[in-house]
C-alpha cells in the first residue's frame, strides 16, 4: 500500500544509537546487527517462509536497534520476535513452536562451533582457502549469508548433532514467553510503525523500464571488482568470470543490504536504484547506463550521492574487515553475545580492562 | 525511561477515559476525551493475553491497516498506545461513532427513502473503492461493521479480517466474511479471490437496506448456497464459467431464476441493475467498487440525501434508556460479533466460555505482565 512511507532513522539515531550510548562500540553493534539478520534469514529458510517475510523481519530488527540498546534487549529474543511478528504481518503464519525450534537449532549449532573451533583457527582456514569468497560467488540467492541454512564447505564434516528439546521442556516455555514479550516490545518501541515497503518489486519495475530485465552480465569470481587479491595470473580470463542475470544479481544485493542499516535510512526507490547502480558498476566490463540527456537515476528521483552512500554501505559488508566478514570469521562467536547478560558482562569486562590499562599507563 | 516509553505515556495521557461503553470477549470499548482538544474519541482496548500465538492476529491486522487508510468513509485511527502493566493491552484510539447501520435497519420507527439508501450506498462504495485502490480487502462487510458518525456519515470499520490483495499466487482462506454476506465463490472454497468478494457483500447490504431484513439468511454454510440459488437461480456454466472446478463444488439442485423486480417491487430499474450486477455469480463480471460509483444508479434521480439529513435514532438519551434494561447494556458498535471470529475465539479458548483462572496462572500472567511493562 503506497500511502504510508517507511519510517526512517534520524541522523541523531544513526550517529548516537542507543547501543553506542550504552558503551557498545560501533563495530560490535554492526556485527550484532549483521549476525541477527543472518539468523533471521537462516531461520526463515528453514521454516520455508517467502523472502518478503524474512526481509520484513530483518527491517523490523534493524529498526528496533535504532530505538533500543543491545544492553537492554536480548539479540536472540528480538530475532525471534521480529520473525514471528513478520509472519503475521505478511500473512504467512508460522507456528510459534516451529519458530522456537528452528532458532534453538541455530543457536545450539552456533554455540557448538564457537566452543569447538577457536575463532583464530577459523579465521586462518578461511583466509587460506578463501572460503568465504567462494561462498560469495557461489550463492545466487544471497551473496554472503548461508541462505540455504547449510554451513559453508569445510564445516559440514564437523560432528554437531542437534539435541531436540522435549515437547514440554521448561526451556520451551521460557522461549515462548520471551517471544511473546519481545513481539509486544517491538510493537511498542517502534510505536506500532510496522509497515515495511520493500524495494524488490520497485526494482524489477525499474529494470523493465531500463530494458535490463533480461540482461545477462559477467561478474568476477571475486565478489566485487577492485577488492581483494589480484586474480590468479595463469587462469584463463573466461574461467574467472561468471555469467549471471542482471536482475538476479541486483536482487541479491538488495537481499544482502538487509544486513546493513540502509533500509532504515533510505526510501525503497533509492535502494532499488542503488542495487541497479551497484550491479552495473561491478559487472565486468561495467555496464554503462544512459547518462544523456539526463543520468538515468534522475528519472527515478534519486541523486548520485544517495546511490553512492547506499553502495558504500553494501560494499562494506563484503570487505574483509567489514561487519559481515568479521561475523563470518567469528562464526558462532557472536552466539555467545546473544543474551543481554553476556553483552553486559562483556561491557563490564571491557571497562575493568580499560581501567586496568589506564592504571598501568598512569603508573 | 527512554523515548519510546515517554512517547507511549504521552499519548496515553492525552486521553481521559469517561466511561466504559461496551465489553466483548476480545475487546472493550471506552468513551474518552482528548484532554487538550476536548474531542470525543472511542478507545478500543484489546486484551493481549499471551495465548499460544502471541499477539492476536486480528489486532495486528487492524493496527496495520488502520494506520495506513485515511478516508472520510473509513474509520480513522488517531493513535495507538499500550497500557496496563498488570493486564497488558493494546489501545486503539478511534474516532467516536455512536451507532451502526444494522441498528438503523432494525429501528422500525425510521423510514428510509430511496435517496437515503443511495446516500449510504454511495458512502459505502466510496470507502470501499478507497480500500480496494490501496489493495486492501475488507473481508467482513456487513451492516454491523458500517458505523455511523454523530453527523450521519458512514464509516467502514473492523479491519480484523482485512488483508492485502494483488498477489496472484496467494492462497487465502475462504473462511471469511459473515455467512449471510459471503459470496458463492468463497462458499465453494475458492482460495484465490479478489475485490469481488467485498462487492457481493455490498450487494447484500443494498438488498438489506431496501428489505429492512437480511436478504440471504442461510442457516448453515451449506444452506447459504441453497438460499442464494433459491433467490437468484442456480448458476449455469454460462452464468459462471468454471465454477464447477472450485474445490467444494458439487451437483446442485436446479432453481429457476426469478427477476429481482418481484421482490424489490419499489426499486427503480437502475437500482435493480446495480443490485443484479453486485450479485453476479461470476466474480470477474461482478461490478467493481469504482464501476459502482459510475453506475447509472448513482447518476439518476433521486439525488442522495446529504448525510447530515439521514434518518437516525431519535436522541442519545432515549437510546440509553432502551439499552439500559436489557442485555444490550454491554453492546457497542465497535464490538463486532462476527460469528467467524467468535468461532475462532471459542476454539482458541478450548473450554469455550470464560474459564476461571487458577491461582498459579494468575501469578504467571502477572509475571508476564511485569516483564511487558516498560521498565527494562
Amino acid at each position: 500500500m503506497p500511502t504510508l512511507l517507511n519510517t526512517l532513522a534520524t541522523e541523531d539515531q544513526l550517529a548516537n544509537s542507543p547501543s553506542r550510548r550504552d558503551g557498545i562500540p560501533p563495530h560490535l553493534e554492526d556485527e550484532l546487527r549483521v549476525y541477527g539478520c543472518q539468523l533471521i534469514q537462516q531461520a526463515g529458510v528453514l521454516l520455508d517462509l517467502p523472502q518478503r517475510t524474512m526481509a520484513t523481519a530483518q527491517v523490523l530488527y534493524q529498526r528496533f536497534w535504532f530505538v533500543s540498546s543491545f544492553k537492554h534487549f536480548c539479540l536472540k529474543d528480538i530475532c525471534m520476535g521480529s520473525l514471528f511478528l513478520s509472519t503475521k504481518l505478511e500473512e504467512t503464519p508460522s507456528r510459534l513452536r516451529d519458530v522456537i525450534n528452528v532458532f534453538d537449532f541455530l543457536f545450539q549449532r552456533a554455540l557448538h562451533f564457537s566452543k569447538n573451533k577457536p575463532a583464530q583457527e577459523l579465521g586462518n582456514t578461511r583466509r587460506n582457502l578463501g572460503a568465504w569468497r567462494e561462498d560469495l560467488a557461489g550463492h545466487d540467492q544471497n551473496l554472503i549469508s548461508n541462505s540455504n541454512g547449510r554451513l559453508s564447505p569445510g564445516f559440514e564434516a564437523s560432528d554437531f548433532t542437534y539435541a531436540p528439546r522435549s515437547y514440554f521442556s521448561q526451556a520451551f516455555y521460557d522461549s515462548k514467553d520471551a517471544i511473546v514479550i519481545s513481539e509486544m516490545q517491538i510493537l511498542k518501541r517502534l510505536g506500532f510503525n510496522v509497515q515495511v515497503n520493500l524495494p524488490f518489486a520497485t526494482m524489477v519495475n525499474y529494470l523493465q523500464l531500463l530494458g535490463l530485465a533480461e540482461e545477462v552480465v559477467f561478474i568476477s569470481q571475486q565478489p566485487v571488482a577492485g577488492l581483494g587479491q589480484g586474480r590468479d595470473a595463469s587462469a584463463d580470463d573466461h574461467d574467472s568470470r561468471k555469467k549471471v542475470g542482471f536482475a538476479q544479481r541486483a536482487w541479491s544485493f538488495l537481499n544482502d543490504a538487509l544486513q546493513t542499516p540502509v533500509y532504515c535510512l533510505f526510501a525503497p526507490h533509492v535502494l532499488a536504484c542503488s542495487a541497479i547502480y551497484l550491479t552495473a558498476m561491478t559487472s565486468e566490463p561495467p555496464l554503462s547506463l544512459p547518462l544523456w540527456p539526463e543520468p538515468w537515476w534522475r528519472l527515478f528521483d534519486v541523486s548520485r550521492a544517495e546511490l553512492r552512500v547506499v553502495s558504500a554501505h553494501i560494499l562494506r559488508l563484503y570487505s574483509e574487515d567489514g561487519p559481515a566478514g568479521r561475523v563470518k570469521e567469528r562464526w558462532g562467536g557472536l552466539a555467545e553475545l546473544a543474551e543481554k547478560s553476556a553483552v553486559r558482562k562483556w561491557l563490564e569486562g571491557r571497562e575493568t580492562s580499560e581501567r586496568g590499562e589506564g592504571m598501568i599507563q598512569r603508573f | 525511561m527512554d523515548t519510546a516509553a515517554t512517547l507511549n505515556l504521552a499519548i496515553r495521557n492525552t486521553y481521559a477515559k469517561i466511561e466504559k461503553v461496551g465489553e466483548g470477549t476480545y475487546a472493550s470499548v471506552f468513551l474518552a476525551k482528548n484532554v487538550k482538544t476536548g474531542q470525543k474519541v472511542a478507545i478500543k482496548k484489546i486484551k493481549v493475553v499471551s495465548n499460544a500465538n502471541g499477539m492476536d492476529m486480528t489486532a495486528i491486522r487492524e493496527v496495520k491497516f488502520l494506520a495506513e487508510l485515511k478516508h472520510c468513509n473509513v474509520i480513522q485511527m488517531l493513535d495507538v498506545f499500550s497500557s496496563g502493566s498488570a493486564n497488558p493491552s493494546l489501545n486503539l484510539v478511534l474516532e467516536f461513532l455512536d451507532t451502526n447501520l444494522e441498528a438503523l435497519i432494525k429501528d422500525r420507527d425510521l423510514i428510509f427513502t430511496s435517496a437515503d439508501i443511495k446516500s449510504w450506498m454511495a458512502m459505502l462504495c466510496r470507502g470501499l473503492e478507497y480500500c480496494h485502490r490501496h489493495w486492501c480487502l475488507h473481508r467482513d462487510l456487513k451492516p454491523n461493521n458500517l458505523l455511523i458518525s454523530p453527523e450521519g456519515e458512514l464509516k467502514i470499520a473492523d479491519f480484523g479480517l482485512a488483508r492485502e490483495c494483488g498477489d496472484p499466487g496467494a492462497r487465502m482462506t475462504h473462511q471469511v466474511i459473515t455467512r449471510w454476506y459471503r459470496p458463492p465463490e468463497l462458499l465453494l472454497g475458492a482460495r484465490s479471490y479478489s475485490t469481488a468478494v467485498d462487492m457481493w457483500s455490498v450487494g447484500c447490504i443494498f438488498a438489506e437496506l431496501m428489505l429492512r431484513t437480511p436478504y440471504l439468511p442461510g442457516e448453515s454454510d451449506a444452506d447459504q448456497l441453497t438460499t442464494i440459488f433459491k433467490a437468484l437461480g442456480t448458476p449455469s456454466e454460462k452464468d459462471w464459467p468454471q465454477h464447477k472446478s472450485l474445490p467444494d463444488s458439487v451437483q446442485f439442485e436446479q432453481y429457476p431464476r426469478q427477476p429481482l423486480g418481484y421482490l424489490f417491487s419499489a426499486a427503480s430499474p437502475e437500482a435493480l441493475d446495480f443490485l443484479a450486477k453486485c450479485l453476479l455469480y461470476d466474480p470477474l463480471k461482478r461490478l467493481g467498487a469504482n464501476e459502482a460509483l459510475h453506475h447509472p444508479y448513482m447518476k439518476t434521480g433521486p439525488a442522495p440525501t446529504p448525510f447530515k439529513l439521514l434518518p437516525r435514532h431519535p436522541t442519545k438519551a432515549n437510546n440509553k434508556e432502551e439499552r439500559g434494561d436489557g442485555e444490550q447494556s454491554s453492546w457497542h458498535p465497535l464490538l463486532s460479533d462476527s460469528t467467524e471470529k467468535d468461532k475462532a475465539r471459542k476454539n482458541a479458548e478450548a473450554g469455550g466460555k470464560k474459564r476461571k483462572l487458577e491461582e498459579s496462572e494468575i501469578e504467571e500472567r502477572k509475571r508476564i505482565a511485569r516483564k511487558l511493562a516498560f521498565e527494562t
